[in-house]
């Protein structure tokens, strides 16, 4: 089967939210000795941008994005083991994200990571209830070009207040973009604790990002 | 569980109510006035004073009538796509306009309306927009054509507005004068097949009592033909509680009851068999404002009552719902209308009438046509009840997502998308959006879409060739009118 038969698979697995389908494409790539960063490339990824150009037309909504990014992490996952380190293709730079300490929210997190994703961001999801200390050791370890905190409760918010001053200790400041996100926040907030980026939902996350970023 | 069900009445009542008709059928009785009427019932064996024009009708004429009344009959559309069905076993709830208003409230700018006498063709661009509202099943002639007042054929100028903007079934403000050309219109649809056209009627007829305990004639004219052209046949009473009806409830739907079953009982005994709607607008009277307010939670109460005597009497039924008092779309209008419109479809009738009226009746709304559909379908969402079963469960899946994860990307969430409700009107998303959108409310969005809308032509065209003949069937009438005066 040529590179182009495999990428239109895979592209296809993930348009049609076929886990199975994926994994099998991607079986069958790593054992045909397939160009496995064109396969990402050409197929799973065009497949999930294709399906966030029409939730951005509102043909389709989140559950399909959430759908077809799981299947195009079952095909990944699969690749993974045989690529050589950071031969992922063209990435937009690194983007952490997490809900932070104290909060258990991950839903709203986990649909800007996917977006985010989507968008052509390398994302590195920390979780939930993240301690702040730990945020900054990632951002240490990965250089991101953007970190993204999630609160729900106003009785978290404050963490990323304490997130912006612990970077400003550690000299880290600047180095990337911070984003706030979460029902409590607001621009105002943002402004308030020097966080960079306002998002209002995961869309406006990626659109302020992508543009901050060009700049 | 699924499909519920408001009780307003329970076996009992409806017994009490139904054994007070009786008596009040034979005491005091009923005015008819019309002398053909007056012959029908004298000839199946009830009392008549042929002075008063008041009936007495016994009991054994009562079943007699009533027994021949069928259960369930389709209203058929004139492109064989929106049929409706009528049940009397209240499993199927369908949604009408409401009718007739003589002004629409006309949308200027945001907060901004006017309101301007109804026309011909503001008749024919609700009826464009009803075709966009897949909650709301047929037009109930929304507002009267005030520009064609003194046309000698407005009523068929109104057939014809409606018939060429909507494929949906009409249930008509019929005048008995035209029956023979809304036959004719008929035939034109069934390309002339008039056992068709008998059989599989596109309209209803209708007429209103004049409460309390009057038949007048035009009422009885439209019982006794419009049965002979096929037209299911609609009997809406409108008593006021405390006014042309006792301030009990209980009281006014003895009223309510013996006038609807004495107008379907004639077209019964006159034409066993005959299609007929048992229908309600009864309300109360208010004191302070002089006025019928059918925005009223009494009306919604009046409304399942009916549903559940209809049930009992075995006939299909339509009720007043989605209904309000409210002068523009607004925060009354949402309230009164999506309290009665719950009200009125969880008792279970066949139809309930309502959608885009405003104002007691008064006035019409496009807007808020728009909005009632979305009304309608957030009712039907919950009238659907919670279907309980191992699908439903999915304990497979359950376990499959496991502790922390979400189930937004999973195939039964995918498969099922269009479960939740989605309305377009109504503001969900974050303040942000909304501030960017320009801070509009539901009445501004559903402006946006009856502009839209009214841009383009209907969305299920009339056929040329049957628009030609119906054409023809109106200019006919025109001229013989034109020519008798």
């Amino acid at each position: 089967m040529s590179q182009e038969e495999l990428n239109a698979r895979a592209k296809n697995a993930v348009m049609t939210y076929k886990a199975d389908e994926a994994k099998k494409v991607a079986q069958e790539a790593v054992d045909t000795g397939a160009d496995l960063v064109s396969l990402i490339q050409n197929g799973f990824t065009a497949g999930i941008k294709e399906v966030g150009d029409l939730f951005e037309a509102k043909k389709l909504f989140l559950p399909h994005i959430m759908a077809a990014a799981n299947v195009m992490n079952a095909g990944i996952d699969i690749l993974t083991p045989h690529l050589e380190s950071g031969a992922t293709g063209d990435s937009l730079g690194k983007f952490i994200i997490c809900a932070v300490e104290g909060d258990i929210h991950s839903i709203g997190k986990d649909i800007v990571a996917v977006m985010m994703k989507v968008a052509g961001f390398d994302v590195i999801n920390l979780g939930r209830d993240v301690p702040i200390k730990d945020i900054v050791q990632a951002c240490k370890d990965n250089q991101p070009v953007a970190v993204g905190t999630s609160a729900l409760m106003t009785s978290t918010m404050v963490n990323q207040k304490v997130f912006e001053e612990m970077l400003k200790e550690e000299g880290l400041k600047g180095k990337f973009l911070t984003n706030v996100g979460g029902a409590p926040t607001s621009q105002q907030w943002a402004d308030e604790i020097g966080a960079d980026v306002y998002s209002e939902n995961a869309s406006d996350c990626v659109n302020k990002l992508t543009a901050a970023l060009k700049n | 569980m699924e499909n519920l069900k408001l009780n307003t009445l329970n076996d009992e009542d409806v017994q009490k109510i139904h054994k007070a008709t009786l008596e009040v059928l034979m005491n005091p009785g009923i005015r008819v006035e019309h002398e053909g009427a007056l012959k029908v019932f004298k000839e199946n064996g009830c009392e008549v004073d042929d002075e008063t024009m008041i009936v007495k009708i016994p009991e054994a004429v009562v079943n007699k009538a009533l027994s021949t009344i069928p259960p369930e009959f389709t209203l058929y559309s004139r492109d064989g796509k929106h049929n409706m069905q009528w049940k009397s076993d209240g499993s199927i709830t369908n949604n009408n306009t409401f009718g007739i208003a003589a002004g629409v409230m006309h949308y200027v700018e945001p907060g901004k309306y006017e309101r301007k006498p109804s026309t011909l063709q503001d008749l024919a661009d609700i009826c464009k927009i009803l075709d966009y509202c897949d909650c709301v099943d047929c037009p109930t002639t929304p507002c009267s054509a005030l520009d064609h007042a003194d046309d000698p054929i407005r009523s068929l100028e109104e057939v014809r507005a409606m018939l060429y903007n909507t494929a949906k079934p009409l249930d008509f403000d019929s005048d008995s004068t035209f029956f023979k050309e809304y036959f004719e219109i008929t035939k034109v649809i069934y390309d002339g097949d008039e056992e068709k056209a008998f059989n599989q009627p596109i309209m209803t007829v209708a007429g209103c009592p004049a409460s309390p305990l009057v038949l007048d004639h035009e009422l009885c004219e439209t019982c006794l033909e419009g049965p002979k052209y096929g037209f299911p046949l609609s009997m809406t009473s409108m008593v006021m509680a405390s006014a042309s009806g006792p301030i009990y409830s209980a009281g006014t739907l003895v009223i309510h009851n013996a006038e609807v079953l004495t107008a379907l009982m004639l077209a019964q005994l006159n034409k066993p068999g005959c299609k007929v709607i048992y229908s309600q607008a009864t309300t109360i009277f208010d004191f302070i404002n002089a006025s019928a307010p059918i925005g009223a939670p009494e009306i919604g109460m009046f409304a399942s009552a009916c549903a559940k005597l209809a049930q009992h009497y075995h006939i299909p039924c339509m009720v007043a719902g989605c209904t309000s008092d409210a002068k523009k779309p607004g925060v009354q209008s949402g309230l009164e209308k999506a309290m009665t419109c719950l009200t009125s479809c969880l008792g279970g009738s066949s139809t309930v009438f309502g959608a885009g009226m405003i104002d007691l009746g008064n006035s019409y709304s496009k807007e808020q046509l728009l909005i009632d559909n979305e009304i309608i379908k957030m009712v039907r969402q919950i009238r659907g009840g919670i279907k309980v079963n191992d699908e439903t469960i999915d304990l497979e899946e359950i376990r499959g997502v496991g502790i922390g994860n979400d189930f937004l990307g999973q195939m039964s969430t995918l498969a099922n998308i269009d479960s939740l409700s989605n309305p377009k009107f109504m503001e969900r998303g974050q303040y942000g959006d909304w501030v960017k959108a320009g801070c509009p409310d539901a009445a501004d969005l559903a402006h946006e879409m009856v502009v839209e809308i009214l841009s383009k032509p209907p969305l299920n065209p009339i056929e040329d060739e049957k628009r030609a003949k119906i054409d023809a069937i109106l200019a006919a009438k025109r001229k013989e009118l034109e020519a008798a005066q």
